[in-house]
């Protein structure tokens, strides 16, 4: 067997690449294809340059935290609910202390440093047989309880313009969350796919018992992606707090939801073994467009909401389909 | 199995000595001198509830994790508690079906003790339901932030808080003024009376439903022309999330005046315009309804003016319009409507408005940065 080659569940041989193993990959790459033509043809402003640009600054943040997410799917513990939670406490955390007069790096540095631990200690619970989403409700509950508590419901600001340059710079031209967005991008999905990590990550998804018994160590996996998740949720928060000088505790509602439709727009298997990150980032631009041709057409709210369900129900419906296709060759 | 069962009891336990230690944390803070209900809003006579008919009001609000309710609760607990009365707030996170359940609950114990409600919807129409039900008890109760639903008026003794259409009246004429400004100052408008986009609350929120309502026949009558909108949210993030969508679509129509419903989404609007390559304050004018935590684009004149809507007054009011009902017996008016004078940028007037507006002795910055 060579290295173009794969073992099939029946033990044939086969070609690594086909169309039938394409088949996801090239769903959620031709519907953004899709998109693009219809916007092409019905909504000149659609595909201009800095409507493009536009349409990418708005999918980062939510890209960022689903791309980060995207290795909870794979590693077959469906999704964290705390990380709006997340990313606003991370976001009032870094306006505290950057109100408390601390350099950047030490309010940075803090930040990420509790957002690890509120997510590897996610990863923990989940890795010693807690359901996932209900660890992760629980989490975020806890988290936003907190927030309300030590906020007071009030407005937390930085009081200094230290820390804009995160938010609102644009090198080149490109908004900072932009380049951390295609940056997270490019570094999960090279992690994902060419990485020894990446392979135990999706073997522990696919089937936690078979990757347990070689010798892998899902528990330990587990841990890792909770915490990277809770890392890109926070890093999001940041963007914001440097942004608008503020966090908020209502800052991120919905973003947990969000994400998880562009993973799942992305083509993620919900029961774990397949994903990637460079799909969900795909999903959470598809997404993204979608909404802005909506606003360019003059859609009203609800027709907006509407269709955007509708595409993620086509989607998760399709490629369980194309999945279900596969198994069966 | 006892291995996963320490950390589980451990961390039960630890949640438990948290919840222990922070049950005193519960008990109302006394109101400080500086934010006590204003005397000319306070109730004139009997500041007392009567021991025997209970001294409860129970407020059903959406989610005080909005920084503008959250300032609402602030005023109308230290006012209730200037009166003697006990106030129960109960949130829902702007959900409907969640507060019609909590309406249910709160009849369903029969607390003798309620003496008024305090009504706040999520959804206005959707909730006329439950509104009813609580009139059906028999215990008065007064709708607050938004004007009661077209033929619910009967099931409240008033109305106490805003008035979102004044509100909208009164942005759309800053917006004109603005325009004027513009003009007058050698900018050239996108159309004979000038293009405008408007920022608003979320879909379905009836105060956002209101302002905008108010603010187009003043708009289009001014020559004004409306070239989109979207029901942005609240804060900053959304406001400039929309803001970039509307940009793009009109851009080429030309953009001269944007509408925020507040001036936190005000403020991602001025993020937002200056990324696209506008000046707000010279060739695009910006105006938010309600005045909302930062001054600073009001000072620099990147906001153009605002209303001095105030949460906490508001919070204020509906209770001194409860208490005046439970001691007379009836209300002077059914509307009771906070005021919403006008506070303009500096920038753009001889007189620093921020420093001279005033209502029932509270600045600017007493009841806009929260």
């Amino acid at each position: 067997m060579t290295s173009a080659e794969v073992l099939t569940e029946t033990g044939a041989v086969r070609p690594d690449w086909s169309w039938r193993r394409a088949s996801v990959p090239l769903a959620v790459v031709g519907a953004v294809v899709g998109l693009a033509v219809v916007g092409w043809f019905t909504t000149p402003e659609f595909v201009t340059y800095r409507n493009m640009q536009s349409i990418v600054r708005s999918a980062a943040l939510i890209g960022i935290i689903a791309v980060t997410m995207t290795g909870i799917t794979i590693a077959g513990s469906f999704f964290s609910l705390s990380v709006s939670q997340t990313a606003a406490m991370a976001a009032i955390g870094f306006a505290a202390f950057m109100s408390w007069g601390w350099p950047v790096w030490a309010a940075l540095l803090v930040t990420f440093a509790i957002a690890a631990a509120s997510g590897a200690a996610q990863g923990g619970a989940v890795a010693l047989g807690g359901n996932p989403i209900v660890v992760t409700l629980a989490v975020g509950a806890v988290l936003f309880g907190a927030g309300a508590w030590l906020t007071d419901n009030k407005t937390v600001r930085t009081g200094t313009d230290a820390s804009d340059w995160i938010g609102a710079s644009r090198p080149l031209g490109i908004p900072t969350q932009t380049w951390a967005f295609v940056a997270i991008t490019v570094v999960a999905a090279t992690i994902l796919a060419r990485t020894r990590f990446g392979r135990e990550l999706t073997l522990v998804g696919a089937n936690r018992l078979a990757a347990a018994a070689s010798g892998l160590r899902p528990g330990k996996i587990t841990v890792y992606v909770f915490t990277v998740s809770s890392l890109g949720a926070a890093l999001a928060g940041v963007f914001t707090a440097s942004q608008f000088g503020q966090g908020r505790l209502d800052q991120f509602d919905g973003a947990d939801i969000d994400s998880i439709a562009a993973i799942l727009v992305g083509g993620a298997a919900i029961q774990g073994g397949e994903g990637s990150a460079s799909r969900t980032a795909v999903g959470a631009v598809f997404i993204a467009g979608l909404q802005n041709l909506m606003v360019l057409r003059g859609f009203s709210y609800g027709v907006r909401i509407l269709l955007v369900g509708a595409a993620i129900l086509v989607s998760v419906s399709a490629f369980t389909l194309l999945r279900a296709r596969r198994r069966l060759t | 199995m006892r291995r996963r069962l320490v950390p589980i009891l451990g961390t039960f336990l630890a949640l438990a000595l948290v919840a222990a230690a922070c049950g005193d944390d519960d008990e109302p803070e006394a109101a400080p001198a500086t934010t006590a209900a204003p005397a000319t809003t306070a109730a004139p006579a009997t500041t007392e509830a009567p021991e025997e008919m209970g001294n409860t009001i129970v407020a059903f609000i959406p989610t005080t994790t909005n920084t503008y309710i959250a300032e609402w609760g602030r005023g109308a607990e230290e006012t209730a508690a200037s009166l003697g009365y006990e106030l129960i707030i109960i949130e829902n996170n702007f959900d409907q079906a969640e507060q019609d359940t909590q309406v249910q609950q709160q009849i369903g114990a029969a607390d003798a003790g309620v003496v008024a409600y305090a009504w706040w919807p999520s959804d206005n129409e959707a909730g006329v339901a439950s509104l009813q039900a609580l009139a059906d008890t028999g215990v008065p109760v007064i709708q607050t932030n938004q004007l009661p639903f077209q033929g619910s008026e009967s099931y409240v003794v008033g109305y106490a808080g805003v008035d979102d259409k004044l509100n909208g009246e009164v942005a759309a004429e800053l917006v004109v003024e603005a325009r004027d400004v513009m003009s007058a100052g050698g900018a050239e408008l996108h159309s004979d009376g000038g293009n405008a986009i408007i920022i608003g609350f979320v879909a379905g929120y009836q105060a956002g439903i209101d302002r905008t309502g108010a603010a187009r026949p003043i708009l289009e009558a001014a020559g004004i022309s409306v070239l989109g909108e979207v029901e942005a949210g609240f804060g900053p993030a959304e406001g400039y999330d929309a803001t970039k969508q509307l940009v793009a679509a009109h851009r080429s129509d030309g953009i001269d005046l944007v509408y925020a419903h507040n001036s936190a989404l005000a403020e991602g609007v001025v993020h937002a315009l200056e990324e696209e390559g506008y000046t707000p304050g010279t060739d695009i004018m910006v105006v938010g309804g309600t005045c909302h935590g930062n001054l600073e684009f009001l000072e620099n004149g990147k906001e153009f003016a605002t209303g001095l809507q105030a949460a906490r007054l508001e919070g204020v009011f509906s209770i001194n319009t409860l208490d005046e009902y439970l001691t007379s017996g009836a209300l002077a008016s059914f509307n009771n409507f906070i005021p919403n004078p006008p506070v303009r940028s500096p920038a753009f007037t001889d007189h620093n408005e921020i420093e001279s507006v005033t209502v029932e002795g509270f600045g600017v910055a007493d009841l806009c940065v929260y």
